[in-house]
């Protein structure tokens, strides 16, 4: 089985939609998953079976425009629009050709001198000019500019290279420090603990004023809440440096969360509990329960009690609502 | 207002109530309801009016809203949404619902945002405290997932959404296994039990647990069947020993085994604590699985962190009108038409042809 370049790069993802459809084959994405919906140069969409079929013994013409093609013409598209596809596609051949860089001139004048002369022939391109005079100008360019293009080729290509290192190194240094500022949060939370449990083992076992006691443990709580505060703040500025998504004010949350102590209860409902208690055994005809289907599904005889007795009772003593349409 | 202008009638009730509220822009539209914003005239309040299509008259009215009506009006929780008003209008029905402008599922999708352990025990806890009054008023849910849980501008998590909602604890009726978004389904359901219990909700709280972790769906099966092999690939194929009565079910047939991998390998960073809870949500045998009572008292809400306080929950920047109580925007059908026309009319009667030929396809080979 041959593959199919996709358009570009690896890393950009090719297009798909359910609503794919193959124009020859009328295979729908709906109903094949696999489907390769494959766009020739002329634009025109083809599965990738169908090109297989089409054009396996050779060049072919198109079904839609008749122009000869080839199975290796045809690659996987990136953008729904295949006006954007096609635009992205022409720039970036002629970007390997004009590929002078500002340096290159002496003056920005020339520079965007040359910049409007590209632009104007991917315009030319773009509006399906595809006469001779244009392909020959560029071909000419080509030659003539032969030897700064593979210069600035080689150029970008040991760019790309550093950038690469460059962006290795940023991670793991990213990484080294993430975990340095997770020690210390740990760290600090430790600390913070013991002094909280040295109050309460010093209320606990000596004989002193307690205010006394509390007075003295809260100015050193605060004072080693105050360092950890400014280390976090100063950590606090590095990582979002680095990540760039961290919360501006996470070290005072971190702070708040401490400090919030009073209590909650996470089983907490604005309604009283309804009191059911379930006798140990009922005789219950029911035999539902009997084959063991309902238990092996959640439901046992206890639940179901519980909903019969609960529903016998509840709301027994409840006031009727207030009616909405009387004041 | 004195009592001769006192409206008797059910039709003059109704339409006092429609004056109450005005339309003011349509947020979103799904299969069978259009969203509108208004408010409440006198007090200015912003609702969300739920306008219930009739697109088909000779089937009445569709079930989905009946459902909706019947189960929010016996519920009133801060973690539930709050049906205001329900009133008509011409052959419409309109449901006057508290106006939420985002979803849990908008916040997951949002990678920009950073959750904190705090923050999605936060979450989880709100969320359950819902479940738990529902489960208390012997109501199910039945389509728990990220995008019918609706935040509120002040952060709480609400439970929306009970449109498949129905009573349980009963086990003379016959219930469907078809409902719940195949991601949450629950093994019982998958293997095509007809009476089921809280425990179904409960194992979709565990997926959506899940997703709040990885930050993607956890059991994300392209089928029915695949959705089986799924969850077994992720928790292994669970033994008779481990689910008694697991062949006594309609479609419990003996599957490929898969064995259990390691939570902690995928869940990395996740607290014992929290991996523990998980777990109980996850566990095949639905006798076994956590209820939400008892996990409201499991440690994981009262270990360190403390959850974080419902206001300084992370918020998508721009709330958009579209999915504004998504409950009724197109999106949420994307995957959930597999039982779209199906839930309402199994309950209580023998399946149809098409839906017992499935089951025979999930059959991979039976026990002899």
């Amino acid at each position: 089985m041959e593959v199919f370049a996709p358009a570009y790069n690896q890393n950009i993802p090719v297009f798909s939609s359910d609503d794919d459809l193959c124009p020859q084959c009328r295979s729908r994405r709906y109903l094949n998953k696999q489907m390769k919906l494959l766009v020739s140069p002329c634009y025109h969409k083809m599965c990738a079976d169908c090109v297989n079929n089409r054009f396996n013994t050779g060049p072919a013409p198109c079904p839609e425009c008749q122009r000869t093609l080839r199975k290796s013409d045809f690659y996987q598209p990136v953008f729904e629009d295949l006006t954007v596809e096609n635009e992205v596609r022409i720039r970036q051949q002629m970007s390997q050709i004009f590929n002078k860089r500002e340096e290159d001139f002496k003056t920005s004048k020339d520079y965007n001198a040359y910049l409007e002369m590209v632009e104007d022939l991917i315009l030319k391109r773009l509006d399906g000019v595809e006469s001779e005079e244009i392909d020959s100008q560029i071909e000419r360019y080509a030659r003539e500019n032969q030897k700064s293009i593979n210069r600035n080729k080689k150029k970008s290509q040991q760019e790309e290279k550093l950038q690469q290192i460059l962006s290795n190194q940023e991670q793991i240094k990213r990484k080294k420090q993430l975990e340095e500022y997770e020690k210390e949060l740990e760290e600090e939370r430790r600390s913070k603990e013991e002094a909280r449990n040295s109050l309460i083992n010093e209320l606990a076992s000596s004989d002193k004023d307690v205010q006394e006691i509390v007075k003295k443990n809260m100015i050193q709580l605060k004072k080693s809440s105050l360092r950890s505060r400014g280390t976090a703040r100063k950590m606090e500025v590095d990582v979002e440096a680095l990540l760039g998504t961290i919360d501006e004010e996470f070290g005072d949350d971190m702070e708040e969360e401490h400090m919030d102590t009073g209590p909650f209860d996470p089983s907490e409902s604005p309604y009283a509990p309804l009191e059911v208690e379930l006798r140990e055994r009922y005789e219950d005809p029911n035999p539902a329960f009997r084959q063991g289907t309902l238990a092996a599904a959640g439901v046992t005889r206890e639940m179901h009690q519980r909903y019969l007795l609960e529903g016998a009772i509840s709301g027994l003593f409840a006031l009727p609502p207030e009616s909405t349409s009387t004041d | 207002m004195d009592a001769s202008s006192k409206p008797i009638f059910g039709e003059d009730i109704n339409k006092e109530t429609e004056s109450l509220y005005k339309k003011e822009k349509k947020l979103g539209e799904g299969t069978y309801a259009v969203v509108y914003l208004g408010r409440h005239v006198k007090t200015d309040r912003k609702v969300a009016i739920k306008k219930i299509k009739l697109g088909n008259a000779r089937s009445g009215l569709d079930m989905s809203a009946i459902r909706e009506v019947k189960a929010l009006r016996e519920l009133r929780h801060p973690n539930v949404i709050e049906l205001i008003d329900v009133f008509s209008h011409k052959a419409n029905l309109n449901l006057v619902l508290e106006f939420l402008d985002m979803d849990l599922e908008a916040v997951i999708k949002e990678k920009s945002l950073v959750f904190m352990p705090a923050d999605i025990k936060s979450w989880l806890m709100m969320a359950l405290r819902g479940l738990d009054h529902c489960h208390k008023c012997w109501l199910l849910h039945r389509d728990l997932k990220p995008n019918n849980f609706l935040i509120a501008s002040d952060g709480q998590l609400k439970l929306a959404d009970f449109g498949l909602a129905r009573e349980f604890g009963d086990v003379q009726r016959v219930m469907t296994s078809q409902t719940v978004t195949r991601w949450y389904r629950a093994p019982e359901l998958l293997l095509g039990a007809t009476n089921y219990s809280g425990a179904v909700d409960m194992w979709a709280m565990g997926c959506v647990f899940a997703e709040l972790l990885l930050r993607t769906p956890y059991l994300a099966g392209s089928s029915d069947l695949d959705q089986l092999t799924t969850i077994f690939k992720a928790r292994g194929t669970p033994s008779e020993d481990e689910w008694p009565g697991i062949n006594k079910l309609p479609m419990g047939f003996k599957f490929e085994q898969h064995p259990r991998p390691q939570f902690s390998e995928l869940f990395r960073g996740a607290s014992d604590d929290a991996l523990n809870l998980m777990n109980q949500m996850l566990l095949f045998n639905p006798t076994d699985r956590i209820s939400a009572a008892q996990a409201l008292r499991h440690p994981y809400f009262t270990n360190h962190p403390r959850p974080t306080e419902p206001a300084k929950l992370p918020r998508v920047q721009q709330p958009m009108a579209a999915t504004a109580d998504s409950e009724a925007s197109g999106k949420k059908r994307q995957y959930n038409d597999a039982f779209d026309d199906v839930f309402a009319d199994n309950e209580g009667g023998a399946l149809d042809p098409v839906h017992a030929s499935k089951r025979a396809d999930l059959r991979i080979s039976s026990p002899a």
